[in-house]
């Protein structure tokens, strides 16, 4: 079923990789940046349902605590508050699992137009939907002083991938408090500080292993995504270089999280349906470097009416 | 970060799941054995009943993977590993005669300047050197006696198709010995097998994976490309006197009987192609199998049999290409064919034909050539 992707994929980066002179990097490069270009729609809505997610935990938690021997009850109640902020829950995983097949069918595209053993050579046959590309299988492998299909003997690559995908999550993940004194959000904390650890090691093990070409892809998809968020202006470079202090937003979330729980037992606020204005716990604190613009619309709204 | 969690573990899946290994077993016989290269051994087998006679290496050295093609000359098999090792191996043994291991230029302990390689080829031999191709790019020499590197010739690709040694015979115009060498970077090169210097070169407009066939009354080598063409090459005059365009891309070399060629496609295809003094005749073209034929079809009396990825091994008629009978394999069959010749005294014994597939459990299987009932298996699995 992946061949509706990864055949077009292929056919994609091999005429790039014939118009772009036969540069396999810069192919890898430009494919990357469109892949990328495509599928922002859905990682811009995944980022935002994600984040008003996160925005509601303290409601969410207030409601679990309260209704913890009544599951019904509780999930009634979470049910209102997504339809009171107008969330929907599901919302940040259909751009994810549309963007799924496509990250994997551009893993598979790189491994198989690099073509490192006969089973994958074998594979790329009956995949071009241009027959006129077959005059440049497979591609060029060398590049520097790397051999593309096989890992970079100089450890060069894997560190890079390692160091790429730790800054984007450094810089895109949301500041999470160290001790809200709430025990399930500190450990939701601790696995989010574990995974952006872990991740980045993972990757390098795998760049360690595959094909330099994969780890090209890596580190450019990294910085694109970087570059990406950064023109959005939803970069804080101060998070990076510890600067911020963790514990100010965490005073924020919490004090706001007692507020609004007893806003989230009254009635919503507006009167239309299904997209009700978020109060106050929707918005950030600015040193947080993240733009809410429904909040921020919101605002606008109301000193308009005011 | 979900989405990185899940390619992570896509990543792993696909690293896991699929055929087993990078390649398809290596098989090749002499007149007592059968010599299959798959994973971690190379095994020698008998044709007449699979049992096994030897494995190489021994089981504590297992430490590199094997799926080129052995080849045997006196007394010694060859065959390169998937770490860019070759072996010498004696034949009646199975124990190691020496091991060439390229050297690398290291840096700090496993940090090195050079990436690992494959040797996916074959070997060719002389008197007094061995010469196989590397998965990435390159050509060595490398000499019987000690194991040392003589020279390498660089290509801009890799080399997974058996280099062709022809010795000197003025008859043909070979004044002195050619080594020849068709690469993934489209190019056949003739090669001075004492220097390692490059004699000349032809540009094959596509890659060109397989082995070539040498046709030693007209001093012709044909070769399949990926532009879905079979090239005649004249090495006299060193260039393309012949091309046949295929449906899909040709891995496998062509089978020569008769100045008839035969060959199959990626797609299925098997064709009888007729050499003549105009160029390429197409004898017949038939659609034999639902997937590739990877491998070079096997000729017997009256039939072309054929292995195909879609499981299955096809006989056809020489004649006309229609279908004498196909039988069902566990695995993809890519590799390429043996013949083993039935033993005259036993009228109840009938030629064989010794393929292999892409399961372990039926890596080899040895088909009877007049009904392709099964006679034997080899089964890979410890």
């Amino acid at each position: 079923m992946l061949d509706i992707i990864i055949n077009p994929f292929i056919t994609i980066l091999l005429f790039l990789y014939q118009v772009l002179g036969g540069n396999v990097v810069l192919a890898i490069v430009v494919f990357t940046i469109l892949v990328r270009l495509a599928v922002f729609p859905l990682t811009l809505k995944q980022q935002r349902s994600t984040k008003a997610m996160q925005e509601l935990q303290p409601e969410l938690k207030k409601i679990q605590e309260k209704y913890k021997n009544d599951r019904e009850r509780a999930t009634q109640a979470q049910w209102e508050l997504y339809r009171q902020y107008g969330v929907n829950p599901m919302a940040g995983c259909l751009p994810l699992l549309i963007q799924f097949p496509i990250l994997i069918g551009l893993y598979r595209a790189i491994v198989a137009t690099l073509a490192a053993t006969p089973l994958q050579l074998l594979d790329l046959s009956g995949r071009l939907w241009m027959p006129d590309l077959s005059g440049v299988v497979p591609l060029n492998n060398k590049f520097l002083w790397l051999n593309l299909a096989v890992p970079d003997p100089l450890y060069v690559l894997p560190v890079l991938v390692v160091v790429t995908t730790w800054l984007q999550q450094k810089l895109l993940m949301p500041s999470t408090p160290t001790n809200s004194g709430d025990k399930s959000t500190d450990q939701a904390t601790a696995m989010t500080r574990q995974m952006t650890t872990i991740m980045p090691l993972m990757f390098g093990v795998f760049a360690l292993s595959f094909a330099s070409g994969l780890s090209i892809y890596f580190i450019a998809s990294n910085l694109i995504g970087i570059g990406q968020y950064a023109m959005m202006g939803k970069i804080d470079v101060k998070r990076l270089i510890g600067r911020q202090t963790e514990d100010a937003p965490a005073e924020t979330v919490k004090k706001e999280a007692v507020k609004s729980t007893a806003q989230a037992e009254r009635p919503a606020r507006t009167g239309k349906a299904g997209r009700s204005v978020p109060s106050r716990p929707m918005r950030k604190s600015k040193r947080e470097g993240i733009y809410d613009s429904r909040a921020h619309r919101a605002k606008a709204k109301g000193k308009a009416k005011g | 970060m979900i989405i990185g969690v899940l390619l992570a573990l896509v990543l792993l899946l696909t690293a896991c799941g699929g055929v087993a290994g990078d390649s398809w077993a290596g098989i090749s016989s002499d007149e007592n054995l059968i010599y299959v290269s798959y994973g971690r051994r190379v095994v020698a087998i008998n044709p007449a009943s699979g049992a096994t006679k030897w494995e190489y290496p021994d089981e504590d050295d297992r430490d590199a993977n094997f799926y080129a093609i052995p080849v045997m000359d006196a007394g010694t098999l060859y065959i390169g590993d998937y770490k860019g090792n070759l072996h010498a191996v004696d034949l009646e043994t199975g124990k190691k005669k020496w091991l060439y291991e390229p050297d690398k230029e290291e840096l700090l302990g496993p940090i090195s300047l050079t990436p690992g390689d494959r040797v996916i080829s074959g070997v060719a031999v002389d008197s007094n050197k061995v010469f196989f191709g590397l998965g990435s790019r390159n050509v060595v020499a490398v000499s019987r006696e000690n194991a040392e590197e003589v020279w390498t010739f660089k290509t801009d690709h890799g080399v997974w198709g058996t280099p062709l040694y022809i010795p000197a015979n003025a008859e043909n115009g070979h004044d002195h010995a050619v080594l020849y060498v068709v690469s993934l970077d489209h190019n056949l090169y003739a090669i001075d097998p004492e220097t390692g210097k490059e004699i000349w070169r032809v540009d094959l407009g596509g890659a060109a994976p397989g082995n070539m066939v040498y046709d030693e009354a007209r001093n012709w080598v044909y070769v399949g490309t990926f532009v879905s063409e079979l090239l005649a090459i004249d090495l006299g005059s060193h260039r393309i006197v012949d091309r046949y365009a295929t449906e899909d891309w040709v891995w496998g070399s062509p089978a020569l009987e008769d100045d008839i060629l035969y060959f199959g496609d990626l797609a299925g295809h098997l064709y009888a192609v007729r050499i003549t003094g105009e160029g390429f005749e197409q004898e017949w073209k038939q659609t034999v199998a639902e997937d590739a034929i990877r491998g070079t079809p096997l000729l017997t009396e009256d039939l072309v049999v054929v292995g195909s990825r879609d499981k299955r091994v096809y006989a056809v008629l020489k004649s006309d290409g229609s279908d004498k009978w196909n039988r069902a394999t566990k695995g993809e069959v890519l590799t390429e064919m043996v013949f083993v010749p039935a033993n005259e005294a036993d009228e109840e014994v009938s030629d064989l034909v010794v393929v292999g597939t892409s399961e372990r459990e039926e890596l080899v299987i040895a088909l009877k050539s007049d009904s392709g009932d099964v006679d034997w298996r080899y089964s890979d699995k410890d």
